[in-house]
């Protein structure tokens, strides 16, 4: 294994290993799952940096990687039941006891709940749009697919999301 | 095409405060990302995750490779073994016939015929199957 420097790839997961768990996360919503893709996604960078044509594309390489390995995850677990979510591990922080923080906390925990209805491919393209700011072309180019087909998924993602949070409110 | 485009622009307005939650989630996962083997990345020996399903098909298949086992073994029961538990011995005609002469056996019960003539018949008759008779 030939690789990168080891300092350069450490500052790089370092910043980095944030968004790419929470990228897993998200398309998988599988703690452990999303772990060993971020540890492949990071191997990944580590075994083919010499290949990268840009180096500076660094970040831009590893967000796509991570997308595509998540969800070649996700449909692999077609026929497998996901662990339940870990919510309240994750919530349980220790300034949340004021009324609005219980109530922001219900309503994150029912965005998780409503996340989890969707395909792993809807809750991917969410993600791309609402967290990342990306443009319809630039999420058809990163989930490879017609800008059809993205905008049709991001459309049924959120309706579906949004009803799944009014009928939770009744 | 642009009607979708209109229709999301109004969803995106619509959506904002999910979307500014959706944000802040995201912020939390990210801080709570467990942390990266790179000692083992570095060193090759990173262990290669073994997928679920591959696990689960295993199981799977040797699940139905018992339960396949299982119907064989019944079918051979029904179909091939001999139905009477009396059968207690598998002689060699010769000695069928000494444990006969010697009256130690009532009933000598032929199964199948090949090989060498013998006794009693012209028919060849290597192997008897021999049981206690009720005669």
């Amino acid at each position: 294994m030939v690789g990168m420097d080891r300092d350069a790839f450490e500052r790089i997961v370092t910043e980095t290993k944030g968004w790419v768990f929470a990228t897993a996360y998200h398309v998988l919503r599988d703690r452990a799952a999303a772990e060993d893709v971020m540890q492949e996604t990071f191997l990944a960078l580590y075994t083919r940096y010499d290949e990268l044509d840009c180096k500076e594309a660094v970040y831009a390489w590893l967000k796509t990687v991570v997308y595509h390995k998540a969800l070649n995850v996700a449909r692999r677990n077609v026929f497998t039941e996901l662990e339940d979510f870990v919510a309240e591990k994750i919530f349980s922080t220790p300034d949340c006891t004021s009324e609005r923080a219980v109530y922001a906390d219900q309503m994150m925990e029912r965005l998780q709940e409503g996340l989890g209805k969707l395909s792993s491919e809807h809750r991917a393209i969410l993600l791309m749009r609402e967290v990342e700011g990306l443009s319809y072309e630039e999420i058809a180019k990163r989930m490879r697919c017609s800008l059809g087909t993205v905008m049709s998924r991001l459309f049924y993602a959120r309706q579906n999301i949004r009803k799944f949070l009014e009928r939770r409110s009744k | 095409m642009s009607d979708l485009k209109e229709k999301l622009a109004a969803q995106e307005r619509d959506f904002a405060p999910v979307a500014d939650m959706l944000k802040r989630k995201f912020e939390i996962d990210a801080a709570h990302a467990p942390e990266v083997d790179i000692a083992a990345i570095v060193a090759g020996t990173l262990p290669k995750r073994v997928p679920r399903w591959r696990g689960k098909l295993f199981v799977r298949l040797a699940f139905a490779a018992v339960l396949l086992l299982l119907t064989v073994a019944i079918l051979v029961s029904i179909y091939w073994l001999p139905s009477h538990t009396e059968a207690v011995h598998r002689l060699a005609f010769d000695d069928a016939e000494r444990l006969l002469n010697a009256n130690r056996l009532k009933e000598v019960t032929i199964l199948y015929q090949s090989g060498r003539a013998e006794i009693q018949t012209d028919t060849p008759l290597p192997m008897v199957w021999v049981r206690k008779g009720e005669n």
